[in-house]
Order: C-alpha cells, then sequence, then structure tokens
C-alpha cells in the first residue's frame, strides 16, 4: 500500500527543502536547460541575422538603383551638352545588320551640325565615319563595312597604311620592309577628311607576303556588341 | 499499444523541459495532457517514476517559484493506480471525470501555490486540457 501508493508523493516532498532543490536545480539546468536555452538563442540568431541579411539586400537594391538613376541623368546631361560642345554626342537608333554591324543610325542630323565625313567614337575609339545625313539623323558606315575606308597609323613606328573594313578589318599598303608588329596600336593617320589620332585598333596578326606589301589584320577596339552614347566629331 | 506509450512519454518528457521555459496562459498545458492518460497505460512500477520526471522538469527550471508538479503529479499517478485498482480501466466517462478532475484541482494548486487569481484565460485552458487529455486518450484507445 505504502510503496504502491504513497512513495512517490512523499519523495516529491523532498523537493521542498532548499538544499535538494537547489541540487537538483543545477543537475537540471547544466544537463538540459543550458542546451536548450542555447539551441533557443541560435535559432533566435539565425532569424535576427535573416532580417538582417533580408534589410541589407533591400539597402543594396536601392543603392544600386539609385546609382542607376544617377548614371541615367549623367548620360541625359551628356547627352543635352552635346550639342553645344565639339562633341556631338547621340544615341543610336538602328543597327544594321544586327549581328555585326556594318550601319548605324544615330538621332543627330543636319540641325545638329552633323556633316558627311565626320568621325563617330565610341569611348574614345573609332566607330565610323558618317555617310549620309538628313535633318534629324545620321547614317554611319562601320569598321566592320566593307566600303569602309581610313587612313592610320601605327603609333609605334609611325608607319602608315589604309584600314580597309570587313568582317575582319586589314590594314593595306604596308610594305614588306616595314616594322610593323602584333599588338601595335594604331592611330587616325590624319590623311583624308578624317582627323588624326583617333585609336582604331590593335594589329592582331602579321602575314608574311611574297609580294610588296604585307597583309596585316586588325582588331578594332570598338567592340559592335556594346552600345551607349556615340560621339560624333566636329 | 506500447509504441504508443513510448512516443507518449517522449513527447512528456519534452514537453515538460518546453513547458518549463515557453508558456501561453490561456493554451491547454501539454504536460497534462501527455501525463494523465499516460499513466493510465503503462506499468504500474512506472507511473510513480514518471510523473516525479515530468513534475521535475515541468518546475525544474525556475528555483524560485515552488515546486508543486512533482508533487501534484505523483499524487495524481497514485490516483490513477487507484483507479486501475478499483474502477474497470475500459470505462470512458470515469476516466474524462478523473482527468477533470486532477486537471481542476491541478490548476486550482498551481494558482493558489503561485498566488495568482483566476481568470478566462485559465478557464479556457482547463477546458482545452480536458478536451485535448480526452482526444489523447482516445487515440491510445485506437489500436
Amino acid at each position: 500500500m505504502f510503496r504502491k501508493y504513497l512513495f512517490f508523493p512523499l519523495v516529491s516532498l523532498i523537493f521542498f527543502i532548499k538544499p535538494v532543490k537547489v541540487f537538483v536545480h543545477t543537475v537540471l539546468a547544466d544537463s538540459i536547460y543550458i542546451p536548450v536555452l542555447k539551441a533557443e538563442k541560435y535559432i533566435e540568431e539565425i532569424f535576427y541575422f535573416h532580417r538582417e541579411y533580408s534589410k541589407l539586400n533591400e539597402l543594396l537594391l536601392l543603392t544600386m538603383e539609385e546609382i542607376e538613376e544617377k548614371n541615367r541623368r549623367e548620360i541625359y546631361q551628356l547627352w543635352k551638352s552635346g550639342l553645344d560642345s565639339t562633341v556631338i554626342v547621340a544615341r543610336a537608333l538602328y543597327f544594321d545588320p544586327f549581328g555585326q554591324v556594318q550601319k548605324i543610325t544615330l538621332d543627330r542630323g543636319k540641325d545638329n551640325g552633323v556633316r558627311y565625313g565626320q568621325p563617330v567614337v565610341y569611348r574614345g575609339s573609332l566607330v565610323g565615319k558618317v555617310y549620309y545625313t538628313t535633318d534629324r539623323l545620321s547614317f554611319v558606315m562601320t569598321l566592320y563595312n566593307e566600303n569602309f575606308r581610313v587612313g592610320v597609323t601605327d603609333s609605334r613606328t609611325g608607319v602608315v597604311g589604309v584600314l580597309a573594313g570587313g568582317i575582319r578589318p586589314e590594314m593595306l599598303y604596308v610594305p614588306v620592309w616595314a616594322d610593323v608588329e602584333p599588338g601595335d596600336t594604331l592611330l587616325t593617320s590624319g590623311i583624308g577628311i578624317i582627323r588624326g589620332g583617333i585609336p582604331v585598333g590593335k594589329i592582331e596578326k602579321v602575314e608574311e607576303s611574297d609580294g610588296f606589301f604585307h597583309r596585316i589584320f586588325v582588331k578594332p577596339f570598338w567592340d559592335f556588341s556594346s552600345t551607349g552614347l556615340f560621339g560624333i566629331l566636329r | 499499444m506500447k509504441r504508443k506509450s513510448v512516443i507518449l512519454l517522449i513527447l512528456l518528457l519534452v514537453s515538460s523541459a518546453i513547458r518549463a521555459k515557453v508558456t501561453f496562459i490561456w493554451l491547454p498545458d501539454p504536460v497534462l495532457i501527455f501525463l494523465l492518460p499516460l499513466i493510465f497505460h503503462i506499468e504500474p512500477r512506472w507511473v510513480g517514476p514518471v510523473a516525479l520526471a515530468a513534475g521535475i522538469l515541468r518546475d525544474g527550471l525556475y528555483i524560485d517559484i515552488p515546486w508543486i508538479s512533482p508533487l501534484l503529479f505523483t499524487v495524481a499517478g497514485a490516483g490513477a493506480l487507484i483507479y486501475r485498482t478499483f474502477v474497470n480501466a475500459s470505462l470512458l466517462i470515469p476516466k474524462i471525470a478523473f482527468f477533470t478532475v486532477s486537471i481542476v484541482l491541478y490548476y486550482v494548486a498551481y494558482l493558489y501555490a503561485n498566488q495568482l487569481g483566476i481568470s478566462t484565460d485559465y478557464l479556457r485552458a482547463i477546458l482545452l486540457t480536458i478536451v485535448f487529455t480526452t482526444v489523447v486518450e482516445l487515440w491510445l484507445r485506437k489500436s
């Protein structure tokens, strides 16, 4: 009777004695509660960091949007101010063909001072030249057009030649004894209607020839895969 | 049946440890919900230790409050053993009456020991505890 019904209720009474309670509490705290509390803290921290991460992400997106907005504003200012400077800043309206651009239509024309033969640059390097203008538009023949020609010079040795456009532009009329090497930078020579000193590209390959001239392949600096604002030099 | 008892025992011990830390007074007490049906379905010799362990875990986190759960749980366990000796365990209504009395007594003793007043939150908790205890009992019977 005692053992069956009363033993454990009587045992439980000893937990009202302070030292026993403290001892049991210490054992329980060390073995169960502190690990549980630590786990709880970790979970809270995970949620906290998750919240912080989300906030930072939002902040980052906001900052990026602000930067983009600033860039857009600057580009617009540049485009606007381009009307009065020696460089006419223009936007591309049309690429023809889209894959390897041979002609570009720009949104500046005779009304803005664009004339036939003016060179067009993109980030400081030659894109092509204006071959036709209307009042509001201008049409540019690029380095990748087969009809494009411009006088170029090797910036290292001063060797001059003619850059012939095409899918793979070439530098023509360079005699076999001239000092040209792959990696040399080509600038416009100023011979002809395009002014000198505009970077055009780099010599990619020089093929030996039995004839009078080298066969020189050029890699233009302008890459038709990138676009943005073009400059038309007055 | 044995598997269900083991599940219930684990739930009881875990919920006792959690209940020591997390307390929502308007929610039913999971310790009572798992303990009361369990002491009718395990071997009589385990009733006392299980009730004692659950009671210690239930109150053991805070040293300042009176530890009444070990006493009350073991008394409830003793009551269950007496019930099992003299009343047919397959009868549901007397068992629910036993649960109700135990839960009400537990809450009264708990509120009295902690010097708390009765409120609608506690009444709702008592009612929900009785309901959920009955549900667990029915789950244990279904085998």
